[in-house]
């Protein structure tokens, strides 16, 4: 339940990232991963960046008038999104090495 | 401060959408909590990170602890008001000192394997100046806590309409949770999602608006003719320092804030050195403010500026700075009239999660500072000492509670207060200024005493609470006017006073009593320590970018060059 917030989202950004979780390390690491801060920052900053991409998106061609403001949204949500993924592809190029003490931690069943 | 009013200036508009994003954030920052849970096992897991984190988590940590809300909303604020002087806060007020930190300092405290800066305290001094050190912290903590915890619950009112009690209980219920499940990892880990978040809140809203103002020319043409040349110059500063004379103002900007506050707030502070301690190895502990000093330098381009826009956009701020202000907004709302008038719905709610993180961070980063202390230095040297590990992280998940339902009654006290940044710059001089002076001594003169460790901290914090007093303004209604200083002015001078006094007591004091024996300053006095205890000797091997001198000095550079490039 814990780990659903933190994990999904970064499967719903980013496909390449989940499947790597598995080819780069074996399955104990991916518990730790799950925990590694720069996916739950690409995580956060992915999703604010899809929403604010969508919401440019639609506002551009809704408000003449407010043309400036759905631009703040749509580079907003550019940016964000780009920094969303070089998060991701850190992890998944330099992935977290977590030590056998570590993983007994974390991988308890509750 | 702000009245509960449906027609409220700072009134948002915001949408389901705007808070989808806030609850996005929350979610996150509970799940942090319970994640961060699974991987305390022991004492030093819960108050030091198991001492497990890479340098660059510390190093944004370092700074994002203080990236609160004080800080952006007083920043902006005297952007607003003070204009270009204000990045003395940063360049000269915190840079430096950061370095000093990372090169000079941190290897005493990791290398030592001390717990908390008043732990070093304590071996380096004994028990008096321990006592003194441990209990004016956890104090100040509470405090500072409940100022940020108050701020959220009026900015909260104001922005959204929320009644005081619900913020307030409810921001305290979120940091209490995730950061006595998870301890200081979860504080860390936080602090780092902050930071990124706040970014993504406020670059764009700088970029916003300087397009309003017709770029970066068309601002500082804008502020010229509103208001003079002087708010875009940050030499010599009189507006900030409040004295007339020009030289006398660059002398207070470099020795009372460059060299006494700030050395004293950020090398001593164990909110910021507690971020350090808890990195993987000393090379990282030592990189992790120097790492945090590169975007120190940057974020008032994103704090300061934006409060320099707020002058010449925001009218309400134009009119409060040519005195027709009509008493609904203040200074310190300048960035929250930016947020209101540049932001359409989508960036607001990215907004209101930055700015509700940073209070909610800089309160929890308070909180687990205060536990630490509280645990280790109080209850397990004074009160119970030798009891299982177990017990002291129950000990720290209690004083958590505690420290946060007396920080809900704090933030009652705090609304008295109304110029913050004087109000927690007073305190930073009267707990900060002699630790610094104390410390500095201590780790590079093995002659120093303990009586004079206590004598001269005390002498110290007396002598800036006595110039305090004497000011016009800075205890606010307790200062009596007897010599003509105010504001930052007086924070300076009597930050300055506690450094001075405390040096000459203390050589003073040891000259008439007995050092501590040379065998139990190992680690903690530069000349008694071996090299190899301060170094770890892998790090020569490791890239410049990576060791902690190189990488300073290329910092060091670059503030220089900053100071020359907006002088």
């Amino acid at each position: 339940m814990s780990d659903a917030p933190i994990a999904r989202p970064s499967r719903s950004g980013d496909d390449e990232n989940h499947t790597t979780s598995d080819d780069l390390a074996p399955t104990p690491a991916h518990a730790a991963r799950a925990f590694d801060i720069r996916t739950i920052i690409g995580a956060v900053l992915g999703i604010y960046g899809v929403v604010l991409l969508v919401m440019g998106i639609l506002g551009a061609g809704e408000t003449a008038g407010h043309h400036t403001e759905s631009e703040v949204n749509l580079w907003t949500g550019v940016a964000l999104t780009a920094a969303a993924l070089s998060f991701l592809l850190w992890v998944r190029y330099r992935p977290l090495l977590v030590s056998t003490g570590a993983e007994a931690r974390i991988d308890p069943t509750d | 401060m702000i009245i509960a009013a449906s027609d409220n200036p700072l009134r948002l508009d915001a949408n389901f959408i705007d808070f989808g994003l806030v609850a996005v954030y929350f979610i996150f920052v509970l799940g942090i909590g319970w994640l961060a849970r699974r991987q305390v096992s022991s004492s030093l897991d819960f108050f030091l990170s198991g001492r497990s984190l890479p340098a660059w988590v510390t190093g944004l940590a370092f700074i994002s602890a203080n990236l609160g809300a004080v800080e952006i909303m007083g920043m902006s604020a005297n952007g607003a008001q003070i204009g270009m002087a204000t990045m003395h806060y940063y360049w000269i007020g915190a840079v430096p000192a950061m370095l000093f930190l990372g090169v000079v300092m941190m290897p005493f405290y990791y290398g030592s394997k001390v717990r908390s800066v008043p732990e070093f305290m304590r071996r380096r001094f004994g028990t008096g100046a321990h006592l003194v050190n441990a209990i004016s912290f956890a104090v100040a903590q509470l405090l500072i806590a409940g100022v940020n915890l108050f701020l959220l619950a009026t900015i909260v009112n104001a922005l959204l309409g929320w009644p005081l009690w619900v913020s307030l209980v409810a921001a305290a219920a979120v940091v209490l949770t995730y950061t006595a499940l998870g301890g200081l990892s979860a504080a860390i880990y936080n602090e780092v999602l902050q930071f990124f978040v706040i970014v993504a809140a406020l670059l764009p809203l700088t970029i916003v608006g300087l397009n309003r103002v017709g770029g970066v020319g068309g601002l500082v043409d804008n502020v010229e003719e509103s208001f003079g040349t002087e708010m875009l110059s940050s030499w010599p500063g009189e507006s900030l320092t409040g004295f007339d004379s020009p030289v006398w103002s660059v002398i207070g900007i470099v020795f009372g804030l460059g060299f006494v506050l700030s050395f004293g707030y950020w090398t001593t502070n164990f909110v910021e050195v507690q971020r350090a301690m808890a990195s993987d190895s000393i090379t990282s502990a030592r990189t992790a403010p120097v790492i945090g000093s590169f975007p120190k330098m940057l974020i008032p381009f994103v704090v300061v500026v934006p409060g320099i826009i707020a002058s010449v956009l925001v009218p309400e701020i134009t009119a409060l700075k040519e005195g027709q202000g009509d008493g609904t907004v203040q200074y310190n709302d300048a960035i929250l009239l930016m947020i209101r008038d540049l932001l359409p719905n989508g960036m607001l709610g990215v907004a209101l999660a930055g700015l509700l993180a940073s209070f909610m961070a800089g309160m929890a980063a308070n909180i687990s500072a205060f536990n630490t202390v509280f645990s280790y230095d109080i209850w397990q040297q004074y009160v119970k000492k030798d009891k299982p590990d177990g017990y002291y992280t129950r000990v720290g998940r209690i004083a958590t509670i505690v420290a946060t339902v007396v920080a809900l009654f704090t933030a009652l006290l705090a609304s008295g207060y109304t110029n913050l940044m004087d109000y927690l710059q007073t305190l930073f001089g009267f707990f900060n200024a002699p630790l610094f002076a104390t410390f500095i001594l201590g780790m590079f003169w093995k002659r120093m005493t303990a009586t004079a460790g206590w004598v001269g901290l005390s002498a110290g914090t007396i002598g800036a609470v006595l110039v305090a007093v004497l000011s016009e303004d800075a205890l606010g209604p307790l200062s009596v006017g007897a010599i003509p200083l105010s504001g930052q002015g007086a924070s300076f001078v009597a930050a300055g006073t506690a450094f001075v006094v405390d040096i000459l007591l203390s050589v003073l004091v040891t000259l008439g009593t007995t050092p501590k024996p040379e065998q139990e300053l190992r680690g903690l006095v530069y000349s008694l320590t071996p090299k190899s205890d301060l170094v770890d000797v892998a790090a020569a091997r490791l890239p410049w970018w990576r060791r902690p001198v190189p990488l300073a000095s290329v910092s060091l550079a670059i503030v220089v060059g900053l100071n020359f490039a907006f002088l």
